[in-house]
């Protein structure tokens, strides 16, 4: 199937490999299901075919949900009102297909319940049996569409990510003009061009010639060193992001094929297990919880005709049949939650600005410390914008800003070689005679705003606990987790904080939190 | 207040009464044989759920630092909210379903009475419930919150008010998450009642159902819309913050502008501005200037740029111009292009850049880029008269690229 080809490169349909194409496709088959469900319900007259039908109706709610974060994430572009560009969005629509999905298990949790205190026969299952097949059959599809992305999201950070690259050939772009010579250099290490020509293609209005212009990009660097790079590299798996929306999509599918699987083997085993009342005559039914008044004509109507005929009272069917689909049910639900866990989990880390997993924030701060010219490291940030875009901000102390061009590269490639690519790095030199403040922020902000810093993160207590720096090191990155130690710690801080006069920025005061 | 006042005390105490209720509510609808009590049950279990939720948003959002997050777990409040949202939006979904079935079924409300006593005990729940959370939305704690170990600073100066207040933005928003159930719950139970009353009233014993049986499913839906319009802001908030936006009250063109204007600043790029959570925001930038003493004098300015606009966190990146590389090009990207993918933003795409009618040479597609006054900002160009030759750059090997292919074609981020 298409997953399949996907996975090894550059064989099959070119939508096939195209996620959205791949997910307006299952959102077409679901929503047309969807109708045909409602209209035999309303023919069969089957409440739970409605109910099924609107099972569909929440699976296409999903699709259009993870829709909506692809076309969203495809503007990678920064723009005014977001300067990340929207990326970000395929991790949301993991989430919110994530909590959907749970919400939905606890309201089918609700039904099994129902279920149970009042068990229904199943009217007509041929036709339930009909749909149900139907239904299977669609959610297989859909799962075997989706499934390349399905359990375990492996996302590779580290790759050499030309990832969006395969899906978008199919679209028509402008070519460029230049000769693809110079991609050969973009991909050796040192050598670096400064910047892929393309001037034709440049004018960049419109978000969804983005797309090509990036995939003519890759396009250039293929035909520039074929031997250089493989091909199937280029169409490799999606970035873990979309990944992650992806496996969003893929747990509903799941969640309604195992619903079309309960209902399809419900339907066969009450067709051919089930003993019904036949319609003439009295019939007795020991599963169904009667009220009172109706047991009262029930016993009258037995004795009435126990008296009258010595026929035999028709008994309906094994009881247990009847309890059977609740207890399907609340099977599927457990197995629902057990896998959506982990889609949660990710798209919460990633929405928390946790430090990606592979990524030792303490080894790296002290591989910073240890180079030669760096005195202190603060405020040193790592977060996952989405999948393997990992941004990262620290604050250099140097003693001097030629110093500081020395260490620059290597505090770049202590980064790279974490997966850390995109950096800001502010360098601050000390000032003459204030060894007391080498873990302090050169650039605070005013202490009024200390509240409205990002942090008081510890990296001081880290350097307190690594360097064992004996200064009264109060910066504006001050631990705080105890109102009352930022009480004390304030109050000492006021007299070290004063820095030398002779430049603008000294008339700051320092930030302590 | 005393210790017992926090957020999480409350949210705690909610739990345990919800919890309560919840055992008590199902086992008579097992004695009793209802269904609706069932259905009452575990609309109490979902507002159980939603209220452990804010939990652990209130609880995580203390943690200042973490080996696992360098910003403390501040976002929890508000990924606590959109959680409960899309929860209370799907509930509701669920429940409209419901209502249509219900539409097309009509079903009369059996033993009214039960259902009327069940159903004020629901609303005087949930009346409760919002009375002792309501507070927090608009209340300001006195001298700081125990709850989430802030202080506010010895130092009263004005700007004080408004920043706590920003600060109670972000608590604010997960309280607002879980009174978002409660404020459905409220209204379920209205709807309960109304219901059960008509048929307490009029009842219909064995006659077939008539206009009394629509009434249910008609209240229900005009409940759903009411809240799903108190769900979208909320949605629309949580997810500025979580999409990495940039925050309301700050102007992109309007900053881009004045920090070009700051002496000593050659160019700007890689301009981001986000919000962490609460009202505190962040931002990075890297700017290109002459010399190590241009970029000092320009920090500082720079930073009350961002300090007026309200952006207090500020990392900025130096580099020095070479002139090899394009004014708008990033000097010290990764070390290798072959990150490209990885960067936040890719050094490869044409930006929509405001050049402020600077031209560079051999350039004649960049005029292209003049008509564009689109979007991003995050490129500014100011002219500079005379290029100086600076020798401590030349350290950078990493913009280094091959001279001869230094056609600069057009502007890149």
């Amino acid at each position: 199937m298409c997953g399949g080809m996907a996975a090894k490169g550059t064989g099959g349909p070119r939508w096939c490999q195209n996620r959205r194409a791949r997910l307006l496709c299952m959102l077409a088959l679901t929503f047309l299901f969807f109708v045909v469900e409602v209209v035999v319900s309303r023919v069969t007259s089957s409440l739970a075919m409605l109910s099924d039908s609107f099972h569909m109706l929440s699976d296409v709610m999903a699709l259009v949900v993870a829709l909506v974060a692809v076309r969203f994430a495809q503007r990678t572009r920064a723009t005014k009102k977001n300067t990340f560009g929207w990326v970000r969005a395929e991790v949301m629509g993991a989430l919110v297909n994530a909590v959907f999905l749970t919400a939905l298990c606890f309201t089918i949790l609700l039904e099994a319940i129902e279920r149970f205190t009042e068990p229904h026969e199943i009217q007509q299952p041929l036709v339930v049996i009909g749909v149900g097949v139907a239904g299977l059959i669609i959610n297989l599809l859909g799962l075997c569409l989706f499934n390349h992305h399905g359990v375990g999201g492996h996302g590779h950070s580290h790759g050499h990510g030309h990832s969006h690259s395969g899906r978008h050939h199919s679209r028509s772009g402008p070519k460029p003009e230049q000769a693809p010579g110079d991609g050969e250099a973009a991909l050796h290490r040192e050598e670096t061009s400064t910047l892929v020509e393309n001037c034709s293609s440049s004018n960049g209005v419109s978000q969804e010639k983005l797309g090509d212009m990036k995939d003519d990009m890759t396009d250039l660097q293929v035909n520039g060193n074929a031997g250089h790079y493989p091909l199937d590299v280029e169409e490799v798996e999606e970035d873990s992001s979309a990944q992650l929306n992806m496996r969003g999509v893929f747990l509903h599918v799941f969640g309604d094929a195992l619903g079309s699987v309960i209902v399809v083997v419900n339907a066969l085993l009450f067709y051919g297990l089930w003993n019904p009342c036949p319609r003439d005559g009295p019939c007795f039914n020991p599963c169904v919880s009667n009220h009172c008044t109706e047991n009262a004509t029930l016993s009258q109507t037995l004795s009435r005709a126990n008296k009258s005929e010595q026929g035999s009272i028709a008994v309906a069917g094994p009881c247990w049949l009847l309890y059977l689909d609740p207890v399907l049910c609340l099977i599927m639900v457990c197995i629902l939650l057990y896998t959506t866990y982990p889609l949660l989990r990710e798209s919460a880390l990633i929405l928390l600005q946790t430090v990606p997993k592979d990524i030792d924030v303490h080894s790296l701060n002290s591989k910073l410390r240890t180079l030669e010219g760096v005195e202190a490291v603060h405020e040193l940030h790592i977060w996952q914008l989405a999948g393997s875009r990992i941004i990262g901000t620290a604050h250099i102390k140097c003693p001097d800003p030629s110093t500081y061009m020395m260490v620059a590269k290597r505090i770049k490639e202590i980064f790279h070689d974490e997966g850390i690519h995109a950096t800001t790095i502010q360098p601050e030199f000390a000032r003459v005679g204030s060894e007391s403040g080498r873990g302090k922020c050169e650039f605070p902000c005013r202490t009024q705003c200390a509240l409205k810093q990002c942090c008081g993160t510890g990296e001081d207590s880290i350097a307190k606990k690594t360097e064992k720096s004996s200064s009264l090191s109060i910066s504006c990155s001050e631990v705080v987790i105890e109102f009352s130690k930022t009480r004390r710690t304030k109050s000492e801080s006021i007299p070290s904080v004063k820095l030398e006069a002779n430049i603008d920025q000294n008339e700051q005061f320092e930030s302590s939190l | 207040m005393g210790r017992y006042t926090g957020r999480s005390s409350r949210l705690i105490l909610m739990c345990v009464v919800s919890l309560v209720l919840f055992a008590v509510e199902i086992s008579v609808a097992y004695i009793g044989n209802s269904l609706s009590l069932a259905s009452d049950a575990f609309a109490v279990l979902s507002h159980l759920i939603s209220m452990i939720i804010g939990l652990f948003g209130v609880r995580f959002s203390r943690v200042r630092w973490h080996k696992a997050n360098t910003f403390g777990f501040s976002r929890a409040d508000v990924l606590g909210a959109f959680g409960n949202t899309v929860f209370a939006t799907a509930l509701m979904f669920s429940i409209f379903v419901e209502a249509i079935k219900r539409f097309i079924n009509p079903q009369k409300t059996e033993k009214p009475l039960l259902v009327l006593i069940v159903g004020v005990g629901g609303l005087i729940f949930n009346v409760f419930n919002y009375i002792i959370f309501m507070d927090c939305c608009y209340c300001h704690a006195p001298h700081g919150d125990t709850e989430t170990g802030d202080s506010p600073n010895d130092q009263k100066s004005p700007e004080e008010g408004p920043e706590r207040k920003t600060e109670r933005k972000s608590e604010a928003l997960n309280i607002r998450g879980v009174l978002l159930h409660v404020m459905g719950d409220a209204l379920g139970s209205v709807v309960v009642v109304v219901a059960a009353t008509i048929f307490h009233i009029l009842p219909l014993d064995d006659a077939p159902c008539n206009w009394q049986c629509y009434i249910d499913p008609s209240l229900t839906i005009i409940m759903v819309f009411i809240i799903m319009s108190s769900a979208f802001p909320l949605i629309k908030e949580t997810s500025t913050i979580l999409l990495q936006m940039v925050p309301k009250g700050v102007n992109m063109q309007l900053l881009t502008d004045r920090l070009a204007r700051v002496p000593g600043v050659t160019s700007l790029h890689e301009v981001h501005v986000w919000e962490l959570a609460g009202g505190k925001n962040i931002a990075t930038l890297h700017i290109k200037c002459q010399t190590p003493t241009d970029y000092q004098d320009a920090a500082y300015k720079i930073r009350k740029v961002f300090h007026n606009a309200g952006i207090h966190s500020v990392t900025i990146q130096p580099e020095y111009i070479d002139h090899k590389t394009s004014q708008l090009l990033c000097s010290s990207p990764c070390i290798s292009k072959a990150c490209d993918s990885q960067l936040c933003c890719s050094q490869r795409k044409p930006p929509l850049a405001k050049t402020n009618g600077y031209a560079e040479k051999n350039d004649s597609c960049h005029s292209a880029l003049h008509k564009d006054n689109g979007s991003s900002k995050n490129d500014v160009e100011i002219p500079i008269e005379s290029p100086l030759a600076e020798d401590s750059i030349k350290n950078l090997k990493n913009c280094v690229g091959s001279v001869d292919k230094s056609q600069l074609g057009s502007t890149r981020l």
